[in-house]
């Protein structure tokens, strides 16, 4: 099923431009690595605490040492940038697995198989749908979990409440409603225990919807993860948000606005949402999905 | 559909319910300290702990909350003994909130249409890549970036206006307008600007002029200038240049949401047979739109919008606490930022409320529209 997903969605002008834009992404994840493994030093291209002495003032326009230039702090913004695709990947590809896992599992065998378990999960998810995940960002990031907010972990959370919450009521609705159909009634005439039914013959059908709908969320968590890192809610991760605040921030103090700085952030995070949406859009328009 | 809506609220009432039980316990686990934490500086800790257990803010979990229920239906949302923010302050940010919501809904639901409207029933059906990409470009927008990009030319594009017509905030004791009063004219000469905006839209993109617009639009300008004087005008009008901004943010969020919603949705429609058959037919273009496209849009668009209501949510926290607008999100913002637990809970309160009245106000408008949902 996830085959003829990635293939029928890459037939598709949003799924292919969506595609390369992952691929960008993973792209600069493993040049960084590279590039930090054995051709930059790391006393100066480090996306945290580099610092090149040679060059001074910071910030420095774009050069031959410096390609994007460096930001206030004396840090080499393409390095940065680099280094920035990385935890957003992971935040991604880690909420994306685990909504759609949580989901596609629970709203696919739970309204088949346990009616009064579904009643109350279907409760609960709609007390999650509640839930803002900027906000849940923001208060774990208020306590004492600053260290513990890694991009797999904020991931794994985000998961788990778009799983739980409205990718769970999506695909709650359409089992419902295949459980319906007459090609269902046949299994359970000849035999079909409700198990087999729920995972051989509704799950596939309710794949795409809950792809779909996973993918679209992971754009807000991926906003969501920039809101919180511009307002420093996420550790010492390198990444995009806290680029931004720097661009801002600190390039006011120095009196300019150093577009070089703030330019490849705000790229970096067009290019990771619209890689999601534009893979949503694929789902729903090959699937034919309206809502 | 009294039965509808009797299920509707009471459906809704227990996700609230949840909602709060959920965020109780996550604010009081999650966030060191309590209410009663930023007194440690005026008094001792024998004296704190003595306060503490007199309030039982020692309680367990399970029973402070039952008790923080009570004290809603008593009307009070943030009790306690030692409030950063009380009830009056929270309740306060309902109507700015209001103010940036309903104006960005009304522009976003108005321009989204656009795309679709524009576009000839016979390819309808077809992928309309431009908007769709530029949809995407505007929803990947970080809030920051644009305030940082538009704020200060549209300050100073405000500021020449309001030296150009000599408009400057009166003097306190010139001022005899009540709060209500002033958050209504705001919020008029809000909805205002965005009638003609999206009047103006209209006219551009569609050559069409929308006679109850224009009423609308009529009514709301008779109403300004009929109950106000040039005071209370002037000071509405300063106010209003932060919420402008506000709602030039927040649109911008929508508008790329809602667009690829209604492409998405028109395109499946544009593919359903009774088009087919409406066209065969020899029905013209806007028959068709009017009374099977734009009919049999509204369901999945109103299922996909009390979806999206937390997304929304997220937006007005995000975009609020970007360009200081003081509505419940940059309030909420603050209060998580200072550890007041109990005023983040009164606006958990506030804003869960809210998006249940407009997921039940989209639900009942959906099956006053479409029977086969009521029957369901």
């Amino acid at each position: 099923m996830i085959k003829d997903l990635i293939q029928s969605t890459y037939k598709t002008y949003y799924g292919k431009v969506g595609y390369i834009c992952l691929l960008t992404l993973i792209s600069c994840s493993f040049l960084h690595n590279w590039l930090l493994g054995g051709v930059w030093p790391e006393n100066i291209y480090d996306p945290i605490v580099g610092f090149d002495l040679s060059v001074f003032p910071h910030p420095t326009t774009p050069s031959k040492t410096h390609l994007l230039g460096t930001d206030p702090l004396g840090r080499d913004v393409l390095s940065m940038f680099l280094a920035g695709s990385s935890p957003l990947i992971r935040l991604s590809i880690i909420s994306f697995l685990v909504g759609l896992s949580i989901s596609l599992f629970f709203g696919s065998t739970i309204p088949f198989l346990f009616k009064k378990l579904d009643r109350v999960i279907k409760e609960t998810s709609s007390g999650i749908i509640l839930l803002s995940p900027p906000v849940v960002l923001l208060i774990l990031g208020t306590g004492d979990f600053t260290d513990v907010l890694k991009p797999g972990t904020v991931g794994l959370i985000y998961g788990f409440l778009s799983g739980f919450g409205v990718a769970y009521l999506v695909v709650r609705s359409k089992s419902l409603e295949i459980a319906n159909s007459e090609f269902i009634k046949a299994s359970q005439l000849i035999g079909g225990k409700n198990y087999y039914i729920a995972t051989r013959h509704i799950l596939p059908v309710v794949v795409p919807y809950s792809v779909s709908y996973m993918l679209a969320s992971t754009t807000y968590g991926i906003l969501a993860y920039g809101f919180a890192s511009f307002f420093g809610q996420v550790g010492w991760t390198p990444n995009w948000g806290m680029m931004i605040y720097d661009a801002i921030t600190y390039g006011s103090y120095l009196g300019g606005v150093n577009y070089w700085n703030l330019l490849p952030p705000t790229f970096g995070f067009m290019l990771c949402t619209s890689s999601f949406y534009f893979l949503s859009l694929s789902v729903k328009k090959q699937y034919g999905i309206s809502i | 559909m009294i039965k509808f809506i009797t299920r509707e609220i009471i459906s809704s009432l227990l996700s609230i319910f949840i909602f709060l039980f959920i965020m109780f316990y996550a604010i009081n686990i999650l966030i060191p300290g309590d209410f009663l934490t930023p007194l440690r500086l005026m008094m001792s800790q024998e004296e704190l702990d003595a306060l503490r257990e007199s309030l039982g803010a020692n309680d367990p979990l399970y029973q402070r909350y039952f008790r923080w229920i009570l004290s809603v239906f008593a009307g009070e949302i943030t009790p306690g003994g030692f409030m950063q923010r009380n009830g009056k302050d929270i309740m306060s940010t309902i109507f700015p909130t209001l103010q940036i919501l309903i104006p960005s809904f009304f522009l976003a639901i108005n321009i989204a249409k656009l795309p679709v409207l524009k576009t000839k029933v016979s390819k309808l059906y077809k992928n309309k890549i431009f908007s769709d990409s530029i949809s995407t470009f505007l929803i990947s927008i970080f809030p920051p970036i644009t305030l940082f990009v538009i704020g200060t030319k549209f300050d100073e594009g405000i500021q020449k206006i309001f030296n150009k017509f000599e408009i400057v905030k009166s003097p306190k004791n010139l001022i005899d307008y009540s709060d209500f009063i002033f958050n209504l004219h705001t919020f008029l000469v809000l909805m205002c600007t965005v009638l003609i905006l999206t009047l103006f839209s209209d006219f551009i993109f569609l050559l069409i002029v929308d006679t109850y617009k224009m009423f609308l639009l009529l009514f709301i300008f008779l109403t300004i200038f009929l109950s106000s004087d040039r005071i209370l005008i002037n000071d509405v009008i300063i106010h209003t240049k932060n919420a402008f901004l506000t709602i030039a943010i927040l649109s911008i969020f929508f508008i790329g949401e809602f667009v690829l919603m209604n492409n998405v949705i028109a395109q499946n429609i544009a593919r359903e047979p009774h088009i087919l058959t409406a066209r065969a037919l020899g029905y013209s273009n806007s028959k068709i739109f009017r009374n099977h496209v734009i009919k049999n849009t509204f369901g999945p668009f109103a299922t996909r919008l009390g979806l999206s209501l937390p997304f929304t949510i997220a937006s007005l926290v995000i975009v609020e606490s970007t360009t200081n607008w003081n509505g419940m999100g940059s309030l909420l913002y603050q209060t998580i930022m200072n550890q007041d637990s109990n005023a983040a809970m009164g606006i958990f309160l506030l804003l869960a409320v809210l998006t249940i009245f407009i997921r039940v106000t989209i639900s009942i408008f959906h099956a006053y529209l479409d029977p086969r949902v009521r029957l369901k």
